[in-house]
């Protein structure tokens, strides 16, 4: 049977995606304008682009927020695999599996204040350490989500033909185990590393005086309309799109689907 | 194995989830101190008629939100779960997902550069010359759920869509056949069947509209404020922190019950066996 | 053969590059046991599906009692499928699932719940109507799929590999058990299989399929005693082949000899093959004459032979390296493998095998 004919619903897709892309797109478009304002074009132009590159706040936030994102990436899969591997292997319990989610559930201003009024507490001073912190706490729950979908779908009985074959139990960790799961890994971390970077609330509340990229973004948007934004923004979508793609490369999952009922001609 | 992962959870999410709990029971002192001595006069203030019409004009604006994302996301995931070839089925979702990886403040910003008054928007109407005054498309409610319904309906369509894949097209094919027009094997086979998906994308949804801080701020430019700005500006501006953390702990109760309404839909349709 | 319920007439359906039926017409008639027999990507759940609404045609129409069903939608179609996958509504009790066309169909309360209960005895399922389908065993899901259908009272019934999804010995007992149920409710059933032994044991009639063309029409005892072509031939039970030439009036077969045969128009000098079945073989002693009707008689060596219970399966090959399946009762002599013997084809148990079109 060939898949269903749908007119309408075709044509609603093609809508849905130009209100999706359509935004977006204009901002790339405007990236390259020569014109200060978005209703007028005065031709194809890189001085936005010289400007954010000579900008150092901008420049200095990226930085920043690279090495916050590199950190609570190494920290969200550090605990994230562990805790993958303990709820996979070492426990049945439904609290726990349904636990790891949580994290995930909590509103991203209730985990800033919660932290901003913790660190105040202890004094600990905001910065570039706490916005790390703040980001593995939720890191750690997508981690652990995604290392846990792929030890799943692992066939243990790898694991014990490894054994029997006389290779103990840590040599096979890393020789079998690891390398199958890795791809997973690899995933979580992209996913992790793409989202901290785009973190906004729980890293304004946690950063104190320190300027992350959205910040910094943010900023630029509250004061002042300028088309340098485009400019940041275009750069920006570039290196989200490259990232995401690679995760998908990645992790997509690999052999045929199976095939569904009402498929292909009798 | 647990233990890295959940001492880490314990000091950076129990402790200060408790540590906020505590707070807005503590007055609030000059100069943003917290006066250690309990006290109900913060949840007092937080239940006069001005915090709670902010609060619940964020769990409407929300709800509306998500609303919206359940209409127009349905459709789209029933197109991609009905493709016949797997390669398309997962386009379209990766094509679905890219924006949602994208900076959520840049696509927001994206709305002001469309809507404002010298924006593409007002610009196109009046060069067709359908207005010669621009319009104010900025600044009200309606661009706020604009932005948060632009900002999360890729989380709305990856449950859904996920459910809606998930059902053996035959069974759908057989309500048809046993006599069920379009709306009623609609209305009796699949909303039944995608109920796990429908909840788990209106959570998803929900959640982060209902805390929500730039899309309010930028697009609503403070005439249309949610409950995340509310705290905002008592943690960062009015520095009346056992306030603030009254404010979010009535956040947290509303998605508590909310969560308890979740399991409670989940379970009265968990019964559903898997067909073979 | 009383009227026909459903008439196909030259239908065509393409999905892209895969041509899926190619020009098919077809008559079903009242209360007849129909089955579609092919193997899989022949046409013959795209004509099912054709029948039930959930497929259009390209070219030709599909008549149910004479009226053209058009482009009518499934839910408007007096006709009713039990699908490959049962495909039962995992949400709902067996009782709702049966009462679930009836509920469309608005009929009153009262009567559901009566047809209900007569179909649920009818399939035997009283007992199970309030558990829900994740409950129930393969058999049991089977048979509430039917009594779904067949409550409805269809004029045809459509069966998409009824019994694909049972093991060997429930489909077996199945088999039987539709072909039963079919005699007790009285309607018209059109079952898609791949597996022609199933075909044989249930069906009145079978129209064999193959690249979406029908290639013959027939009793399961026709089909298999008077296949149309080599493909008929070859998929309905085992069927020794021999190559052969078309005579004027029969077909010669080197270097054996040459007889009379109706070659069903075939040209002289074209090439012929010519079948016969394993159980019609006649093995003889080496040295033995063949018996009086005999067509050909030709040496062979005893290869692999099987007891097995009820009859014994002997393979020889002759000196032209073909091998010939035999199959003779139990009571029959076991033959030494490796002992030489002449294989002996009675002229009336030869069929001669057209190419086919397909």
């Amino acid at each position: 049977m060939g898949e269903p004919r749908r007119p309408l619903l075709a044509a609603y897709m093609g809508a849905l995606f130009a209100f999706l892309y359509l935004p977006i797109a204009i901002l790339v478009v405007l990236s390259f304008n020569d014109s200060k304002l978005a209703t007028v074009w005065r031709g194809f132009s890189l001085r936005w682009y010289e400007e954010l590159f000579r900008d150092t706040e901008v420049l200095l936030s990226i930085r920043t927020t690279l090495v916050i994102a590199i950190a609570a990436t190494l920290l969200s899969i550090l605990f994230g695999t562990l805790l993958a591997f303990g709820i996979e292997r070492h426990t049945r319990s439904p609290a726990l599996e349904n636990g790891i989610y949580l994290p995930l559930l909590i509103p991203d201003v209730v985990t800033g204040i919660g932290l901003l009024s913790f660190f105040a507490t202890i004094s600990l001073p905001l910065g570039t350490t706490t916005v790390i912190i703040a980001h593995s706490v939720w890191g750690t729950a997508f981690a652990a989500a995604i290392v846990r979908t792929r030890l799943r779908g692992f066939d243990r009985s790898v694991e014990e033909a490894s054994l029997d074959l006389g290779v103990r139990e840590v040599p096979t960790f890393l020789r079998i185990t690891l390398p199958a799961i890795s791809p997973g890994i690899i995933a979580a971390a992209l996913v992790v590393f793409t989202l901290s970077i785009d973190e906004f609330i729980i890293a304004y509340f946690t950063a104190g005086q320190t300027v992350t990229f959205p910040i910094q973004v943010y900023s630029m948007i509250r004061f002042g309309v300028t088309p340098e934004i485009n400019a940041v923004a275009t750069v920006m979508l570039l290196f989200s799109m490259a990232l995401i793609v690679g995760a998908y490369l990645i992790a997509r999952p690999r052999g045929p689907r199976a095939a569904r009922p009402g498929e292909g001609p009798a | 194995m647990l233990a890295p992962a959940l001492v880490w959870w314990a000091i950076f999410l129990a402790l200060p989830m408790g540590l906020v709990l505590a707070t807005a029971f503590f007055k609030g002192g000059a100069y943003g101190a917290i006066i250690y001595e309990p006290t109900l006069r913060n949840l007092e203030r937080a239940l006069d008629p001005l915090y709670v019409g902010v609060l619940w004009h964020s769990v409407w604006l929300a709800m509306l939100t998500t609303a919206i994302c359940l209409v127009l996301g349905y459709p789209a995931a029933v197109y991609i779960a009905t493709r016949a070839s797997a390669r398309t089925r997962t386009l379209l979702l990766v094509l679905v997902i890219l924006p949602f990886w994208t900076n959520f403040l840049i696509r927001t910003y994206a709305w002001i550069v469309l809507l404002n008054r010298e924006g593409v928007v007002n610009g196109a109407l009046e060069g067709l010359g359908i207005v010669d005054e621009p319009l104010s498309l900025l600044y009200n409610d309606a661009a706020v759920v604009l932005g948060l319904v632009y900002g999360y309906l890729p989380l709305m369509i990856l449950p859904l869509y996920a459910a809606i894949e998930r059902i053996n097209p035959e069974v759908l094919e057989a309500a048809t056949d046993l006599g069920a027009r379009p709306l009623r094997a609609l209305r009796t086979v699949m909303l039944p069947l995608i109920i796990p998906g429908i909840v788990a994308g209106c959570v998803f949804v929900f959640v982060p509209s209902l805390g929500n801080i730039p899309v309010p701020e930028l697009l609503g430019g403070g005439r249309s404020e949610m409950i995340g700005n509310l705290i905002n500006r008592q943690f960062l501006t009015t520095r009346d922190w056992p306030f603030g953390s009254m404010l979010v702990l009535a956040l947290m109760v509303l998605l508590m019950a909310l969560l308890v309404l979740q399991s409670f839909v989940l379970r009265r349709s968990r019964q559903v066996g898997v067909d073979g | 053969m009383s009227h026909a319920v459903i008439a196909i007439e030259g239908a065509r359906k393409r999905f892209g590059e895969t041509i899926a039926l190619d020009g098919v017409s077809l008559e079903i008639a009242e209360g007849e046991f129909f089955a579609l027999l092919g193997p899989s990507g022949c046409g013959k759940t795209t004509l099912l599906r054709a029948i039930g609404g959930f497929a259009g045609l390209d070219q030709g129409r599909i008549l149910l009692d004479g009226a053209d069903l058009g482009r009518s939608r499934p839910y408007e179609r007096p006709v009713n499928m039990m699908f490959q996958s049962y495909a039962l509504f995992p949400h709902m009790r067996v009782r709702d699932n049966v009462a679930y066309g009836l509920r469309a169909e608005r009929l009153p309360r009262d009567e559901i719940d009566a047809r209900v209960d007569e179909v649920l005895g009818v399939v035997g399922l009283h007992d199970l109507a309030d558990r829900r389908p994740g409950q129930l065993s393969g058999g049991q899901r089977q048979r509430v799929a039917l009594a779904r259908a067949i409550v409805k009272r269809p004029r045809v019934l459509l069966l998409d590999e009824p019994l694909a999804a049972l093991d060997r010995q429930l489909r077996q007992e199945m088999q039987i058990e539709l072909k039963r149920l079919q005699h007790e409710v009285g309607l018209t059933f059109v079952v898609v299989t791949h597996d022609q032994e199933e075909a044989m044991t249930m069906a009145d009639r079978i129209a064999v399929m193959r690249s979406g063309r029908i290639l013959q029409v027939a009793t399961p005892r026709d089909l298999y005693r008077h296949p149309a072509d080599r493909f008929v031939a070859s998929f309905i039970g085992t069927m020794n082949i021999l190559d052969g030439v078309a005579t004027a009036d029969g077909v010669r077969l080197d270097p054996v000899g040459e007889v009379r045969l109706e070659a069903f128009g075939a040209a002289p000098g074209a090439p012929l093959a010519v079948g016969i079945r394993p159980d019609d073989v006649i093995l003889l002693d080496a040295d033995a004459p063949p018996p009086p009707g005999t067509a050909f008689a030709f040496p062979a060596q005893v290869e692999t032979t099987v007891f097995a219970g009820s009859q014994i399966h002997t393979l020889v090959r002759d000196t032209q390296g073909r091998a010939f399946a035999a199959t003779a009762g139990a009571g029959g002599e076991q033959r030494r493998e490796g002992s030489a013997c002449v294989v002996a084809l009675p002229l009336a148990a030869l069929v001669a095998l057209p190419e086919g079109s397909a």
